[in-house]
């Protein structure tokens, strides 16, 4: 609790007390994201090109393409980042879950305070055989999302938390 | 649905008909902790008070007769406002005797089953073993006739928006004994729950009263700072305008168009701070074994019950014109999303509307047992230096702390908020740290707990070392109490 700390921890999720074996995402998250992100850009790219071609003529066009691809490159550059920065690990007693860029955000679940854990895949997802664990305990709105697993380690990840759970229950 | 056992002649979906309903008064039955998962305790089918759909049309009765009246002083026409009243009346008469006939609830295999609706017939299970706490209330209208209102609160659901009413006030509270010692919590022995057979004669270990003057007081004071800012705006606004106008050579009456908000608004706030003064009159909190009940209300009278073992936090709270005369108010929170007040949904139910400090220590103490509150304030520490211009005018006041027990946390400036929540009692903990934070090295810290939000302690710009050194600690202390704990809590 020292106040002085010289040259404390700038990613203090890095600095767990013990060592923590942290989960990486599926590499299809990245490309899942990066196409849906690329097909928003394109809708937005093309809504914009429309008054842009009337006003300006063809070079409209190139404007408008020009600072959607100008934009989708910066995009992409933070959700390679941001994929990256999404982590789970198991612990004895708890699962963490980590995730966020700039707003970093850690989250402790105790296995025994575990209410429902669900799998959802939807079609795109689905495509790229991913699927997403939701966690909920009894704490109203909050809901620890690890998104972008294989099916079989998604599935393996519930099954341990579901046995986990009914090992240790402990209620609200 | 719990797999108990359920009696033989009982239909198989859970809903019995209701031609079966009119049940012989309830038999004897042992009542007891634990008794519900030897033997579970049933109560038959019963419906409620004959007197309910008079109740419960209460106002429409009102608004008829009001506007039946009107039409016969204005119109002169007798006959009209007779055939209004009697077309109202014989509508009321008859949809309220239906669905009262349709209406009942009965108790199988630990769970309170209540049943209602003609059309659609809707049928509500609750799970005793989650029940978090039950209020008697009686409103002014049931109280003419003896009558009282059961709202109960189970975890997870906001049941108390369809309360069980009306019943005799003894059968409520009867009933509300028989509920309590079915959701086995409490710790009462088997004789002294069954010497509260006749209920009322219990009246537990009183902790704490409130006198009417500091209630009075108390909420004049709290209402006061709101009242001021809001009249200062509202005459500043006219003075301005006025002013502007005037320039302009505009002869003004801003003055008097916002006089009619003004005085309106002052209107309200005066009446909801008498509201407050009436709900909260002759204030009583007691302990009646194991579990913190509640009495008060001048018209409306309320007796609230809340199984110790169900406190997910308390907080101590000091409106900033408190200050003056170092009043305390004390609330507690369960499991249960919302608890129905007269003035609609709030968070947490006050054992201690207004009360002095070493009052507010005891009854703190006693709702978290096993702790004292000056113990738990000295765990707080500030957040480091280097926050406090984000917080220019709280962080002086602002801490968090790991005391023996529990998670302490204190923000809030116009109304200063200390709330301690048990380590048994955590969900989950969160660290988060935007990028100022990072900037800055500090991080948040969020202990979550069951139900409300509002209750959730938060260290807010805590150093970053710190915070994640509090939630490994928050997370350790929280499986060792619960393990620690007999019996677990559901």
């Amino acid at each position: 609790m020292s106040r002085r700390d010289p040259r404390g921890p700038s990613l203090p999720f890095d600095h767990w007390p013990t060592d923590l074996d942290w989960q990486p995402m599926a590499g299809e998250l990245r490309t899942v994201r990066l196409l849906g992100m690329g097909v928003r850009i394109l809708l937005l790219a093309v809504v914009l090109s429309v008054p842009l071609a009337l006003w300006l003529g063809p070079v409209g066009l190139l404007y408008a393409f020009g600072a959607a691809a100008a934009f989708a490159a910066l995009r992409s550059w933070i959700i390679v980042r941001a994929v990256r920065a999404w982590g789970f690990a198991e612990r004895e007693k708890d699962l963490l879950v980590k995730h966020g860029l700039l707003f970093r955000e850690l989250s402790i679940v105790p296995y025994g305070r575990i209410q429902l854990v669900d799998l959802k895949a939807g079609p795109i997802e689905r495509v790229f055989s991913l699927t997403t664990v939701q966690i909920r305990t009894a704490a109203l709105g909050a809901v620890t999302e690890i998104p972008g697993l294989d099916p079989q380690v998604a599935e393996g990840l519930r099954d341990r938390l579901s046995a986990r759970a009914a090992e240790v229950r402990e209620g609200l | 649905m719990s797999g108990g056992a359920r009696p033989p002649g009982r239909d198989e979906t859970g809903e019995a008909p209701p031609e079966e309903w009119p049940a012989p008064s309830i038999a004897p039955v042992p009542i007891g902790p634990g008794m519900a998962s030897v033997a579970p305790v049933e109560i038959p089918g019963r419906r409620l008070h004959p007197l309910t759909p008079l109740l419960e049309s209460f106002r429409l009765l009102i608004a008829v007769v009001l506007a039946s009246s009107w039409q016969m002083y204005v119109q002169e026409n007798i006959r009209v406002g007779v055939v209004i009243a009697i077309l109202a009346g014989t509508f009321g008469a008859v949809s309220g005797l239906l669905s009262w006939l349709f209406t009942g609830y009965r108790v199988v295999g630990g769970e309170l089953q209540i049943s209602e609706g003609v059309l659609i017939r809707k049928s509500r299970t609750l799970p005793l073993e989650r029940l978090q706490g039950i209020e008697v209330a009686q409103p002014l209208r049931a109280r003419i006739f003896g009558l009282a209102q059961l709202r109960i609160e189970v975890a997870g659901a906001s049941e108390t928006e369809a309360p069980l009413s009306y019943l005799k006030l003894g059968e409520a509270r009867e009933l509300r004994e028989q509920l309590l010692a079915l959701s086995g919590r409490g710790g009462a022995p088997v004789a002294e729950a069954a010497a509260e057979a006749a209920p009322e004669t219990a009246e537990g270990t009183p902790i704490a009263r409130v006198g009417a003057a500091r209630l009075a007081a108390g909420t004049v004071l709290e209402s006061l700072p709101p009242t001021l800012i809001a009249v200062a705006l509202l005459v500043g606004l006219g003075a301005v305008l006025n002013t502007v106008l005037n320039a302009y050579g505009v002869e003004s009456e801003v003055w008097q168009a916002a006089g009619v908000p003004f005085l309106f608004g002052l209107l309200t706030a005066a009446l909801q701070t008498g509201s407050g003064i009436l709900r909260n009159w002759g204030f009583t909190l007691s302990r009646v074994d194991g579990r913190l009940r509640v009495e008060r209300g001048l018209t409306e009278k309320n007796s609230n019950t809340v199984p110790l073992g169900r406190v997910t936090a308390v907080s101590v709270q000091t409106p900033v014109m408190w200050r003056l005369k170092d009043w305390r108010r004390v609330q507690v929170s369960t499991a249960s999303i919302a608890q129905q007040g007269a003035e609609g949904i709030v968070h947490g139910s006050a054992l201690l509307p207004v009360g002095t400090v070493a009052e507010a220590e005891l009854v703190a103490g006693t709702a978290l047992p096993g702790i004292t509150w000056p113990a738990v304030t000295a765990t707080l520490t500030r957040p480091p230096r280097r926050a406090r211009w984000r917080t220019p005018l709280t962080w002086r006041l602002r801490g968090a702390g790991l005391g023996e027990d529990v998670f302490a946390v204190r923000y809030g400036l116009v109304k200063t908020v200390t709330v301690a929540v048990p380590y048994a009692r955590i969900q989950q903990v969160e660290v988060t740290q935007g990028p100022l934070q990072r900037a800055q090295r500090l991080a948040t810290v969020r202990a979550r707990i069951a139900g409300s939000v509002s209750h959730d302690p938060v260290a807010l710009h805590r150093d970053a070392a710190e915070a994640v050194a509090m939630a490994a600690e928050l997370r350790r202390r929280a499986d060792a109490a619960a393990a620690a704990e007999q019996p677990r809590l559901s």
